[in-house]
């Protein structure tokens, strides 16, 4: 363990490649925030409407954006 | 009314089981990752600060993901249709966000011995009055919430056929008990059994009982007829016109509400490591998977024919997912299921008391009636008050009518999210003057509970508190239109704020001490200032690494 990345300004702003990356956060929101885009019964999936499972596909689409971010963002551990 | 005039015996023996095996975890969890005592909050309260990734895991989604959002949910589909699927994009959407703010709040709390949202703000801040604000505002949050894991339970009992109250006194007096021993060990160890049981169950139910309904097809059509035929034209299987903007509004409001609640930041608090919540954040949504196919159950319960239980003369809709289990497995699954709900409420309801206990102890008991509080003083004092925060809860359900727990709950999201300016601008910002978040907090409160309390439902009749949608015709606008409560409160809250805050820095007003500094917000466990607690088992998951 070293005390070297606390010397490096960890209270200041983040390098500019992780600020990038977190954007990306904002896109699962974009799409699931916006009902008109999916608030329509075609094309159904299995009988169940798009308006379902189009909301239901989000759930993995933000857990890859998530990951994304994690990974991206990642400070290199101490050990 | 007769008591067990027609309970089925091999469903109540497997409840009973289920009930008595997490009750011995409950008590056993006292020793599990022990401690060499449990008389202070870092151990009781938040459980040794030492959760790794897994047990953070089943911990924040037996926390968030109640007894109560399993039988609502799917009951809101069943009652108004599409609007009721807000919780899937609800919880898609607030681990992004929390994912950004909760390790903030991670390791500002470390450093400096935070055990509730509340002492952040008051070493932020520098403010006494905004922390008790904030403390008081966490713990009337959470009391109705609590009560609601009760309703949760009462549809399961319903739907066996068991209609008394003494097993809800007795359900919560073991709790009680094993929460005053354990402390947020209990509901971390329970919370293993709950979700695999919820996971089995939930897999097992849409899996099977589509194909005794027919498929997909044949249930959203059984949906559609109902619907068609109902009066108030405002449900359906997709959204109306009016409800797009409602169903938007209400889905972000309460994701940014979701993780105020003490009991969130509780468990976001009891994890290890700031890595250890950002890949909880990637992980929790395999919950919101569950939840969606949770709901689809309200129309799977239509096309079945299922009809909510009348009690009091009132349907509650309510029962639906429970009656509709009780339909179509055999006995001895639809115990599973019932067990599977029944202790779904005991998880959070012990996070939650524990939480408003810990609200209570730090920022009421030590600040304003034993300053020079001791750790073990601290730990009873957190311990007794889970003990009355329990007892409320059952008295409210008892003696009031449910109805009235609802109401509180959607007062509840309403006032949690008006501490967000304080809470999360306050992890990024110290712009924010505490007497201007403070004329914010209030200015919200009030404009929230006026609308809350000025909206009518037109379905049940309600003249008040119908629901969490004001209409914008309300401020003139000709619209049908409407928009979820807490979001045009917070909006107000949030530009009161700012206002009063420019006017004192105008006025050259001081602030209030900021006993913290830019580095506290990113320092990650195992940095100098972060070191784990002394008391603490050096036990490693494999996974960690």
């Amino acid at each position: 363990m070293t005390d070297e990345r606390l010397t490096r300004d960890p209270g200041g702003p983040p390098a500019p490649r992780e600020t990038r990356w977190t954007w990306l956060l904002l896109v699962p929101l974009i799409g699931t925030l916006i009902p008109w885009i999916y608030n329509t019964r075609d094309p159904e999936l299995f009988g169940v409407p798009f308006f379902y499972w189009y909301q239901m596909v989000w759930i993995p689409v933000s857990v890859l954006v998530t990951v994304t971010v994690y990974r991206t963002t990642r400070r290199e551990r101490p050990r | 009314m007769i008591p067990f005039a027609s309970v089925n015996g091999v469903e109540l023996a497997i409840v009973i089981f289920l009930f008595g095996l997490v009750t011995v975890l409950g008590f056993v969890a006292a020793r599990w990752r022990r401690a060499k005592a449990l008389d202070s909050l870092d151990e009781w309260g938040l459980g040794g600060r030492n959760f790794g990734s897994w047990i953070t895991w089943f911990l924040l989604g037996g926390d968030l993901y109640t007894a109560y959002t399993f039988v609502a949910v799917p009951a809101l589909l069943f009652g108004v249709g599409a609007l009721g699927f807000f919780a899937v994009p609800y919880t898609i959407i607030v681990y992004p966000m929390v994912f950004l703010v909760a390790p903030r709040l991670w390791s500002v709390s470390h450093r400096h011995g935070y055990v509730t949202p509340a002492d952040f703000i008051r070493g932020r801040f520098g403010s006494g009055s905004l922390a008790l604000m904030i403390a008081i505002t966490g713990i009337v949050a959470t009391m109705p919430y609590i009560a609601l894991q009760l309703v949760g339970i009462e549809a399961v009992l319903k739907a066996m056929g068991i209609l008394g109250e003494w097993p809800i006194i007795i359900a919560f007096g073991v709790l009680a008990a094993y929460t005053y021993q354990s402390g947020l060990r209990a509901p971390a160890l329970i919370a293993f059994v709950k979700d695999s049981l919820i996971y089995l169950v939930v897999i097992v139910a849409v899996i099977y009982i589509p194909t005794q309904l027919g498929g997909f097809d044949d249930i959203f059509a059984a949906a559609d007829k109902k619907f068609a035929a109902s009066e108030p034209p405002a449900d359906g299987v997709l959204l109306g016109n009016a409800a797009v903007l409602g169903y938007s509004t209400l889905a972000f409001g309460s994701a940014l509400a979701l993780f105020l609640y003490p009991h969130s930041i509780t468990g976001v608090l009891a994890a290890r490591s700031r890595d250890t919540i950002k890949r909880n954040m990637a992980a929790l949504p395999a919950y919101s998977v569950m939840l969606g196919l949770l709901a689809l159950l309200g129309y799977m319960a239509i096309a079945a024919g299922i009809e909510p239980v009348v009690s009091d003369g009132e349907p509650d809709p309510n029962t639906i997912v429970p009656l509709l289990f009780d339909d179509m497995f055999p006995d001895w699954f639809a115990g599973i299921a019932f067990g599977a709900i029944a202790i779904g409420a005991l998880v959070p309801a012990a996070i939650m008391s524990i939480a408003a206990a810990n609200l209570w102890t730090r920022n009421v008991y030590k600040e304003y009636l034993n300053r020079d509080a001791t750790p073990a003083q601290e730990a009873r004092s957190s311990k007794l008050a889970s003990l009355v925060v329990k007892a409320g809860a059952v008295i409210v359900i008892l003696l009031l009518d449910p109805q009235f727990s609802i109401d509180l709950q959607l007062i509840g999201g309403v006032i949690i999210v008006q501490t967000l300016p304080a809470i999360v601008f306050g992890l990024y910002s110290r712009f924010f003057h505490a007497w201007g978040l403070l004329a914010g907090w209030a200015v919200g409160l009030l404009a929230g509970l006026y609308m809350l309390y000025d909206t009518p439902n037109a379905t049940t009749g309600k003249a008040h508190f119908g629901g969490p949608q004001y209409a914008l015709s309300n401020f003139g606008f000709d619209t049908k239109i409407t928009v979820y409560t807490g979001l045009i409160a917070l909006l107000a809250n949030i530009v009161v704020g700012v206002v009063v805050t420019l006017a004192l820095r105008a006025a050259k007003r001081p602030y209030g001490t900021d006993e913290t500094e830019a580095s506290d917000y990113v320092v990650e466990a195992g940095e100098p200032g972060v070191e784990p607690l002394p008391a603490t088992p050096v036990e490693e998951e494999r996974i960690e690494r």
